[in-house]
C-alpha cells in the first residue's frame, strides 16, 4: 500500500520507480502465500444464506477477527448498466452480484463488529451514486443501509467524496502498472473485500474475485474519455483503453511499465488485474455462485445462458479462493493461456501468483466446508438454470 | 405503374371515403413527384390516406389532380398550404396562437438510431450516456402539444435517398410510430427510390408499402391512444423560445432518452397548471419567474415537491436548510417537506442538465423503469377510459432488442394488456410481483408496443 502523494511528489520520485522496473517477470511465485477456502453448497438466496455465509466466515477463523472495529471496504459487481438483462432475469441472478449476498454479508459484518461498511463500484461510465444504480436495477438502497449499523456508498469511478486521488503501488514493479491512481475509498479503509460474480470472461477466462477488481480503476483516469493531463471531472467512456492499450492513463497517474508490451486484451486484462490485487489486497474474497450465467461476464451474446451452481466460495486469499472457484466451474485453476477458459488470455492467477499474491495449486489449499465434488458445475456444458422468467 | 394491380396486393383495411373527411382526421402522404399517372391513385386506395400534399402545386386541369378531387380526397398546395389550414415551419416558428388546426413541424428528425456514418453503417454512434443515440420526435410533439393542445399537429421528415435514414427494413413504420405515439401525424414521405419500386411493382417494395400503410391502420385503430394525457410525475418549466430555447428543448430530447418521464408546462400555463399529481418540478430558464408562479413553486416544495432550478431559486430555497447534494454544483436545501436544488453556476450542457436533474429527483420516483430499453422510448399516460394507464413503446433500431424488454411498474393492475403493431390483437400479460411494485416480461416486438394498464 501506499501513501497519497501529489503530482509534483510522485514526479520528483520517479526515478527511483523507474528502477523496479528492471526486475524480472516471474518474482515471487515460490513465495506466494496460502490460504483456506470455504465452499458451501446453498440452493437460493433465501433462508439458508446468512446460515451458510455464517458458517463459512466461522470455517475461515471468524469474521470478527477480519472486521472487529474496522472500517470495511466492499467491492460488489455491477458489470454494465443497471438496466441491461440477460432476458428478463434480473441482473442478481446472471452477471451481477445478488442484492441478498450482499446484505447477508453487511448483517453478518455489522454482527462481527464492523465499525463501518462502505459499499463501493465504479459502475459503467458513470458517477451517478451507487444508490441510484441500485434504484435502476430495482433494488432498494435501504436494505443495505439497514443491514448493518453504519453503511455508506461511494461511487468509485471518480473522485468522489475525496480530496485527491491516492496512489497505491504494485508490488515488484507490476506487469503493467507499477502504481494506480485510485479513488481515496480504497485507501481510507482497514480491510478490503471483493464480493464477485462466479462467471466466465471474454478477455479474462473468468471472472472471479480477482477480475472483479478491475472495476476499481477510475474512468476518470483510466477511462477511454480520460482527461490527458489531469484526471477528468467525470467519467466518460469505459476502460475501453485499458483492454486494447489504445492510449495511456491521464499524465498525472502513472503511465503503462512498457507502452510497447502486447496491446493484446488477453494479455492486458489479466495482467493489469494481478497488478491491481497486488497493489490493493484483498482480505476476504466471497464469490457468488448460487444464480449466475456461464458464457460470459455481461447479458450479450448468443452462448450466454442463465445456471444455478448453487454455490457459495470464501476465502481469505483472493488466488486460493479464485482458483478454487475455477475448480468448482470445471476449470483446472493451473491452466494457462490455450487451455479453457484461458483460450485466448494468460491466467490472472498464475500472474498475481508471480507477484507473490497467493497460490493457485489446489493440491496446496485447505478446501473447507462442501467438498468440490459436490458442488462442481460445469461452466462449459452448462445445465440452463430453470425457474420464472422473472423473479 | 406496374401492370400488376396493387390493391389486389394488400389487404388493408377499408376505408371507403364519402366526402373530403374533416382536416382533424387527415391521413396526410406527400406524393412523390414521379408518380404522375392517376392510376397512381390507385396505391392508395384501400388505405387511411386521405390527403394528398403536392410539393410544387398542380394545374386545376391535370388529370391526377382532377382525379384526387373525383375520389373526393383532401389535396394540399404545399406551396400554399395556410390556404388548407395548415401552418407549416419550423417548430420555434410556427403561429401557435393562429387559427390554422394544423400545425406541420419542418424540423422533425427522422427517426432511428444515428449511425456514425453512410460509410460504416453498422457503426452506432453513441451519445453521451454511451447508449446509442436516439433520433425521436417525442419531445417535439409533447411540446407542441403544450403550446396548442387544439391542433393537429403533422410532423414533417423525410428519408433521403440512398443514405443511412432508410437502411432499416421497418423506418417507415418507425417513422408512424415516432409520430403517432404522442399524438401526432407524420406526413407520410416515400424516399424516390421506394416510389420508383413501387411503380415498377418491386416486391420488397410493396412488402414495405403494406407496412407502412398496415402503420397507419394500427394507430387509427387505436386513435383513442393519442388522446391520452402524460401520467409523468415530472413537469418542465420553460418559455421553450428566445434565448432559453436551444437548453430548454434539448433538456426534453435528453430526459426523454433517459427515460425520465415528463409533462411539458409552458411557464405561461404552469401558474394555472395543477401541480398535485407531480413530484418534481424543473425549470429550465435562466431569468425568474413571475411572482405568482414563484410562490407557486414554493407552495409545490414545502408541501414536499422537489424544485430543480437556476440560480434565481436560491431566493426561494434561502430559508431552507442546506442539505447533502448527491451531485456536485448544486446548493439542496430542505424547504418544509421538499426540497430545493439550485444550480450554482449557469446551466450550459443539456445533457448534464436532464442527468443532474433525474439523478436529484431520484430514480425512485420513476414510475416505469426499462430493461433492456437501450433502444426504447417510452410514453407513460392516462388512457381515456377510467381507471386506465397506458405504456406506449417505440423502438428506434432495426431489430427487436438482442435481449428482450422487461418493465418495472410501481403498483399492480386488474389487468395488462399488450399489444404490439406486427400482431394487433392484445394478449393478456402476467404480473409478477416484486418489491414495490410489479414486472411485465415481454416477448420481442418490432417497432412499437402498447400496454394498456387496467386499475
Amino acid at each position: 500500500m501506499s501513501n497519497c502523494i501529489t503530482r509534483r511528489t510522485w514526479i520528483t520520485g520517479a526515478g527511483t520507480l523507474a528502477g523496479s522496473l528492471a526486475f524480472p517477470r516471474r518474482m515471487f511465485g515460490a513465495e506466494a502465500p496460502a490460504a483456506a477456502v470455504a465452499v458451501a453448497g446453498c440452493r437460493s438466496y433465501g433462508p439458508e444464506l446468512v446460515p451458510a455465509l455464517n458458517r463459512m466466515f466461522n470455517q475461515l477463523g471468524g469474521l470478527g477477527r477480519v472486521v472487529q472495529g474496522k472500517t470495511v471496504a466492499v467491492k460488489v459487481n455491477f458489470t454494465g448498466t443497471p438496466t441491461e438483462r440477460l432476458g428478463h432475469l434480473p441482473n442478481g441472478l446472471t452477471h451481477w452480484t445478488h442484492p441478498s449476498v450482499i446484505g447477508a454479508t453487511l448483517h453478518l459484518m455489522g454482527k462481527a463488529g464492523a465499525r463501518r461498511i462502505r459499499i463501493l463500484e465504479s459502475p459503467w461510465k458513470t458517477a451517478e451514486p451507487i444508490e441510484e444504480i441500485m434504484l435502476q436495477a430495482g433494488w432498494e438502497p435501504r436494505d443495505f443501509l439497514n443491514a448493518a449499523p453504519l453503511v455508506e456508498f461511494e461511487n468509485t469511478n471518480f473522485l468522489g467524496s475525496g480530496k485527491q486521488y491516492v496512489r497505491l503501488v504494485t508490488p515488484h514493479g507490476g506487469h503493467v502498472f507499477r502504481a494506480f491512481d485510485l479513488n481515496h475509498s480504497y485507501q481510507d479503509c482497514d480491510v478490503f473485500v471483493s464480493i464477485a460474480k462466479l462467471k466466465e470472461h471474454g478477455d479474462a477466462g473468468v471472472t472471479l474475485s480477482m477480475k472483479n477488481c478491475f472495476g476499481i480503476t477510475p474512468c476518470t483516469i483510466y477511462g477511454d474519455g480520460a482527461g490527458e493531463e489531469e484526471p477528468g471531472l467525470l467519467p466518460l467512456g469505459g476502460r475501453g483503453f485499458l483492454h486494447d492499450g489504445s492510449r495511456q492513463p491521464s499524465k498525472s497517474a502513472p503511465s503503462e511499465n512498457d507502452p510497447k508490451s502486447p496491446r493484446d486484451s488477453g494479455y492486458r486484462v489479466p495482467a493489469i488485474v494481478a497488478d491491481l490485487v497486488a497493489a490493493r489486497p484483498i482480505h476476504l474474497a466471497i464469490i457468488d455462485g448460487i444464480r449466475t450465467q456461464a458464457g460470459g461476464e455481461g447479458p450479450g451474446g448468443e452462448s450466454t445462458v442463465p445456471v444455478a451452481p448453487g454455490v457459495l466460495i470464501a476465502g481469505t486469499n483472493c488466488v486460493c479462493t479464485d482458483a478454487v472457484g475455477m475448480a468448482v466451474m470445471g476449470f483446472d485453476p493451473l491452466s494457462d493461456r490455450g487451455k479453457a477458459p484461458f483460450e485466448r488470455s494468460d491466467s490472472t492467477l498464475r500472474l498475481a501468483e508471480s507477484l507473490g499474491v497467493g497460490i493457485r495449486d489446489l493440491s496446496r489449499i485447505e478446501v473447507i466446508g462442501t467438498p468440490l465434488a459436490q458442488v462442481r458445475f460445469d461452466f462449459r456444458n452448462p445445465v440452463r438454470a430453470p425457474g420464472p422468467a422473472v423473479a | 405503374m406496374s401492370s400488376e394491380d396493387p390493391i389486389a396486393a394488400t389487404e388493408y383495411v377499408e376505408n371507403q371515403v364519402s366526402e373530403v373527411p374533416p382536416q382533424s382526421r387527415w391521413v396526410p402522404f406527400s406524393w412523390p413527384s414521379a408518380w404522375k399517372d392517376p392510376k397512381s391513385l390507385d396505391w392508395i386506395t384501400g388505405t387511411l390516406i386521405n390527403c394528398l400534399v403536392f410539393e410544387t402545386g398542380l394545374p386545376d386541369s391535370d388529370p391526377l389532380l382532377q382525379e384526387a378531387r373525383r375520389r373526393e380526397l383532401a389535396i394540399v398546395d404545399w406551396t400554399k398550404p395556410e390556404s388548407s389550414g395548415i401552418a407549416v415551419g419550423e417548430a420555434a416558428k410556427i403561429p401557435w396562437n393562429g387559427t390554422h388546426p394544423i400545425a406541420a413541424i419542418t424540423d422533425a428528425a427522422w427517426p432511428g438510431i444515428r449511425l456514425s456514418s453512410a460509410r460504416n453503417r453498422d457503426v452506432v454512434q453513441a451519445g453521451p450516456t454511451g447508449a446509442p443515440w436516439i433520433d425521436a420526435n417525442g419531445w417535439l410533439v409533447q411540446l407542441a402539444r403544450a403550446r396548442a393542445p387544439e391542433k393537429t399537429i403533422w410532423l414533417v421528415s423525410r428519408p433521403q435517398g440512398d443514405s443511412r435514414d432508410i437502411v432499416i427494413e421497418n423506418a417507415y413504420q418507425l417513422a408512424v410510430a415516432d409520430a403517432a405515439a404522442g399524438g401526432a401525424k407524420w406526413l407520410v414521405s416515400l424516399d424516390e427510390q421506394l416510389a420508383r419500386d413501387l411503380a415498377a411493382g418491386n416486391e420488397a417494395a410493396i412488402v414495405r408499402w403494406r407496412k407502412l400503410v398496415g402503420a397507419l391502420s394500427f394507430f387509427e385503430e387505436h386513435r383513442t391512444w393519442a388522446a391520452s394525457q402524460s401520467r409523468a410525475v415530472v413537469a418542465i418549466i420553460s418559455t421553450f423560445s428566445g434565448a432559453d430555447e436551444f437548453l430548454a428543448t434539448e433538456v426534453l430530447n435528453l430526459s426523454a432518452r433517459r427515460h425520465l418521464l415528463y409533462s411539458v408546462l409552458l411557464t405561461s400555463q404552469a401558474a394555472s397548471a395543477d401541480f398535485k399529481p407531480l413530484k418534481a418540478i424543473i425549470c429550465v430558464d435562466e431569468d425568474a419567474p413571475a411572482e405568482v408562479l414563484r410562490r407557486k413553486l414554493e407552495a409545490f416544495v414545502r408541501a414536499g415537491g422537489v424544485l430543480v432550478a437556476p440560480a434565481w431559486a436560491g431566493t426561494l430555497s434561502a430559508a431552507g436548510k442546506p442539505i447533502n447534494s448527491p451531485i456536485s454544483g448544486y446548493d439542496v436545501r430542505q424547504l418544509g417537506r421538499g426540497r430545493v436544488a439550485v444550480h450554482t453556476t449557469r446551466w450550459e450542457d443539456p445533457y448534464l442538465v436532464a442527468a443532474d436533474a433525474h439523478l436529484l429527483i431520484s430514480h425512485r420516483q420513476d414510475p416505469v423503469i426499462l430493461f433492456n430499453g437501450g433502444s426504447l422510448l417510452a410514453w407513460y399516460l392516462a388512457a381515456s377510459g377510467e381507471g386506465e394507464e397506458l405504456v406506449e413503446l417505440v423502438q428506434y433500431t432495426a431489430e427487436s432488442e438482442d435481449q428482450p424488454v422487461s418493465l418495472r411498474l410501481r403498483r399492480g393492475y386488474s389487468s395488462v394488456k399488450l399489444t404490439i403493431l406486427e400482431t394487433p390483437s392484445a394478449v393478456e400479460i402476467q404480473q409478477v410481483k416484486v418489491k414495490d411494485g410489479i414486472e411485465l416480461a415481454l416477448p420481442r416486438f418490432g417497432v412499437f408496443a402498447a400496454l394498456e394498464l387496467r386499475l
